[in-house]
């Protein structure tokens, strides 16, 4: 079961009913038994690897707290995060190695048939994996202390409204938050529904609505022409953000129901003036994982090469970004195009500042509006590799969108409930981004107001959402 | 070395790398409270100090600095 | 919790709000339907077929058919009155409950049945997904009922919110009720002047097991239009493919069907030269334009007419 499942909406009332009525000193344990079942649900042999990865990362966290020796901490910490790692690399990347050498090997005329391994891919495997590294490092660092509850380590690593896509949290967030864990109060479950509607508004009205078409398009690109791709291609990003958004608000919602905060994962990305601020306002969670894990003690290490090192830190940190996203050449592309712009930002970044300081530039609507519109075209182009499934096809993309044009492909009922939801969505950011707490529905004090809003909401989800994909049109065209 | 000193040689380090002439230093002033102090600029700011002040960082040194006034007992320890 | 009954006293009278909105809801989709169906009958596919088609020969099948036999056409040639109730997207449980209730309520003489060996397959999401079609039929045709409830196992639950049943339809009834469409009997035209991209693929189709419930289902319906004395003609539509059915379990037997129950099959036309050395009778690898239609609907007519004349 997912979140966007009839299961889920019977699962979760059932999970915060029994979390209320269970005392104080079983919360962790209960909630340790509902993400294990929940994961069990949809992954039974795996949840087996992510209770070994748990296993390993406390004995790991438990070894690296109780030596002494300097030593000894640095190499349990480097073997624990190849121990934790190692699962990773092989379900996600060694298919991806292996065909790459195979071809490699062709190329060079050795026609080895090596053997075919395919797996599926555990779920939640790149985000807990990250989780288990994180927490590894903070207790090597000192900067958390290690936990001494396996439930709550086996907690942390299979909380299940964050294990299926994030947020990627800290243990630092988590782990004090469990030692604490209440009855739910009102307000958790009023603001928590309430960051659940908006999350499956965005995700089963913007995003899977949206996807239908950038699907429709991008699965037949010999058959599409320029104009229809470019237009598919701005409208891949605003999917992406409605289902990865809208899902880890999701998940966020579920987890405030519980009284447990979990750090958030975007903050209205399209209003951001420059690239650098896209990604401090996209895919936070990871961003700042990243940021943190990679590029900090990259940029330390290399910090005497001034300028290039920061650069390659960027390049380095974007690139492992992209293959955590997945096992392939395009994502890697993608990797380094975020690090070029990010390299190219952080080297003009004093004469960009001067410029406008210079001309009071920040305050003007105009420049800000183009701003956002540059990020924009910038991270749409990015995302032409995100989202082909190879290179070749990227390529193809890009070559019809600058050149063959023609009628734009129209599918009247997906696009109509799409780009009417989105405005939805974009009116709010927008509204939030430039008028803080005016014109407020969720949050109006009229009750009248804010159960309309909410029957609004829902009944869009409803009569607009995608409840099922049933609405297809022939999809070879 | 004072803690005054250390200011003092500290400001202009911050007014350069991030673009700010007006900038005055606080204890408690952090990332947020600066436009343009973000991961970029930071290790550029680090690098300066460590020039200025020639001095060393480690990368332990780093994560105990989430403030300015962090930054200040952590150089004021490079010198004990 | 102190607010714990505040809470429950403001859960329940937000269920009662959106209970009653439903219910409202429901009032304007069943009087938006019936206006969609007075303006442009034949723009709702699903319920002019259901409810209101009562021509002589019924083409059913999905979007290979509705794009490609024309009615005005087959009129002409075969002198009975013709409707195309393909619809695009859809699959053999569409097309079993439309036949069937249309069978129940005025016999055709005729039945064009476009299919494809893969429709006898296990259901997909894909197609579960594809049966909402059918809900404005939920509550008065006990095949769509049972087909519907198919999806999941909650499904009879969900049907009980209109604004679940009609979701995702508010656009088309909306454009259903205040423009009309030139439809030819269901015919619809893809008007394009050739296909442009034009690679001719061979494709080697991979076994496949046929599942007894929906080989059990067709059967019922070749028995039904037997006891009706409804001529039911299987049909492959023609495709800008070869396709190699060898490895094909599925399409054996699909053969064999037709064969042991008498029902003509007419296949001819599926990976034919007549049709493979012109690319631009094609709009795409799968769909014949409107080029393509008048020279399929013409070749059919003649092979139907000799069946008949048996």
């Amino acid at each position: 079961m997912t979140f966007a499942s009839f299961n889920f909406l019977l699962f979760f009332p059932l999970v915060v009913i029994l979390f209320n009525l269970i005392p104080q000193r079983g919360k962790v344990w209960f909630l340790l038994v509902a993400s294990y079942f929940f994961y069990i649900n949809l992954q039974p042999v795996y949840a087996l690897l992510l209770a070994l990865v748990t296993g390993s990362t406390y004995l790991f966290t438990k070894g690296i707290y109780e030596t002494k020796s300097d030593i000894k901490k640095h190499k349990l910490l480097i073997w624990g995060i190849i121990v934790v790692i190692l699962p990773l690399f092989f379900f996600k990347y060694f298919g991806f190695i292996n065909n790459s050498i195979f071809e490699l090997l062709n190329h060079l005329g050795l026609h080895l048939s090596l053997p075919k391994i395919s797996f599926i891919l555990p779920i939640g495997i790149s985000f807990y994996t990250f989780m288990a590294i994180g927490y590894l490092v903070d207790v090597y660092n000192e900067d958390v202390d290690f936990e001494k509850s396996i439930g709550s380590t086996g907690l942390f690593l299979s909380f299940f409204p964050i294990i299926l896509s994030g947020p990627i949290e800290r243990a630092g967030n988590m782990f004090p938050q469990f030692k604490k864990l209440q009855n739910s109060t009102y307000d958790d479950l009023v603001s928590g529904a309430k960051l659940m509607l908006w999350g499956y508004f965005m995700k089963l009205c913007v995003a899977d609505r949206l996807g239908i078409y950038v699907d429709a398009v991008y699965t037949n690109i010999p058959f599409h022409n320029g104009t229809t791709l470019a237009f598919a291609t701005v409208l891949y990003p605003f999917q992406v953000y409605a289902d990865l958004g809208g899902y880890t608000l999701i998940a966020i919602g579920v987890a405030r129901c519980l009284g447990i905060k979990v750090i958030p994962n975007f903050k209205r990305p399209f209003f951001a003036t420059s690239m650098s601020e896209f990604w401090r306002r996209w895919h936070m969670s990871l961003i700042q994982w990243l940021t943190d894990y990679i590029y900090t003690p990259l940029s330390f290490n290399l910090r005497s090469w001034k300028m290039w090192g920061i650069v390659s830190a960027l390049m380095l940190t974007f690139m492992i970004s992209g293959i955590w996203h997945g096992a392939a050449l395009t994502f890697i592309i993608w990797g380094l195009v975020q690090g070029v712009y990010l390299s190219i930002e952080a080297a003009m970044h004093k004469q960009r500042t001067e410029i406008t300081q210079k001309f009071r530039l920040n305050n003007k609507p105009w420049y800000i509006f183009i701003s956002c519109v540059w990020v924009f075209v910038l991270f749409s182009f990015s995302q032409i590799f995100g989202k082909c499934n190879n290179v070749r096809d990227a390529f193809e993309v890009i070559g019809k969108i600058t050149g063959k044009h023609g009628g734009l492909y129209m599918d009247k009922t997906t696009l109509s409930f799409g780009l009417f939801a989105l405005f939805i969505l974009l009116i709010k950011d927008f509204r939030d981004e430039f008028f803080p707490g005016k014109m407020l529905f969720f949050e109006n004090r009229n009750i009248v107001v804010r159960y309309l809003s909410y029957a609004l909401i829902l009944i869009l989800i409803l009569a607009i959402g995608v409840l099922d994909s049933g609405q297809f049109i022939y999809f070879q065209f | 070395m004072q803690k005054q000193e250390i200011i003092e040689k500290l400001t202009p380090i911050f007014r350069e790398v991030f673009s700010d002439s007006t900038l005055e230093l606080r204890d408690e002033m952090t990332a947020s409270d600066v436009a343009n102090w973000d991961s970029l600029t930071h290790m550029l700011m680090i690098t300066e100090v460590e020039k200025q002040f020639g001095i060393k960082f480690k990368l332990k040194d780093l994560n105990k600095m989430k403030h300015v006034g962090n930054l200040i007992e952590v150089i004021n320890s490079k010198f004990e | 919790m102190k607010s714990f009954k505040t809470l429950i006293t403001k859960a329940f009278t937000f269920i009662i709000l959106i209970i009653l909105l439903d219910l409202f809801a429901g009032y304007l989709f069943d009087y938006l339907e019936k206006k969609a169906m007075n303006n442009n009958p034949q723009g709702m596919t699903a319920e002019y077929s259901m409810w209101k088609v009562e021509s002589d020969i019924i083409i059913a099948g999905a979007s290979e058919v509705h794009h490609s036999l024309i009615p005005s056409l087959m009129k002409e040639k075969l002198g009975m009155s013709v409707y195309n109730c393909a619809n695009d997207g859809q699959s053999f449980y569409y097309q079993y409950c439309m036949i069937n209730s249309i069978i129940e309520r005025k016999k055709p003489k005729m039945i064009i049945w476009s299919m494809s060996p893969y429709y006898l397959t296990s259901l997909t999401e894909k197609e579960k997904n594809s049966f909402s079609i059918l809900n404005p039929f939920y509550d008065s045709n006990s095949y769509c009922k049972r087909v519907i409830n198919m999806k999941s196992e909650f499904e009879n639950l969900k049907m009980l919110s209109n604004l679940y049943r009609y979701n995702s339809s508010i656009f088309s009834l909306l454009i259903n009720s205040f423009s009309k469409t030139n439809s030819d009997d269901g015919y619809l035209a893809l008007n394009d002047s050739g296909y442009k991209y034009p690679t001719l693929i061979t494709r080697v189709l991979p076994k496949c097991k046929m599942d007894t419930e929906i080989k059990n289902a067709f059967i019922e319906v070749i028995n039904k239009c037997k006891e009706s004395n409804i001529q039911l003609i299987l049909i492959f539509a023609p495709r800008y493919e070869i396709d190699d059915y060898s490895k094909n379990d599925c399409y054996t037997d699909f053969v064999q069907i037709a064969n042991k129950y008498n029902v003509p099959l007419i296949g001819e036309y599926y990976s034919s030269p007549i049709f493979l050395r012109d690319s631009t009778l094609f709009k795409d690898h799968a769909h014949l334009n409107d080029k393509g239609a008048r020279l399929f609907t013409r070749l059919l007519c003649e092979k139907i007419k000799q069946i008949s004349l048996k």
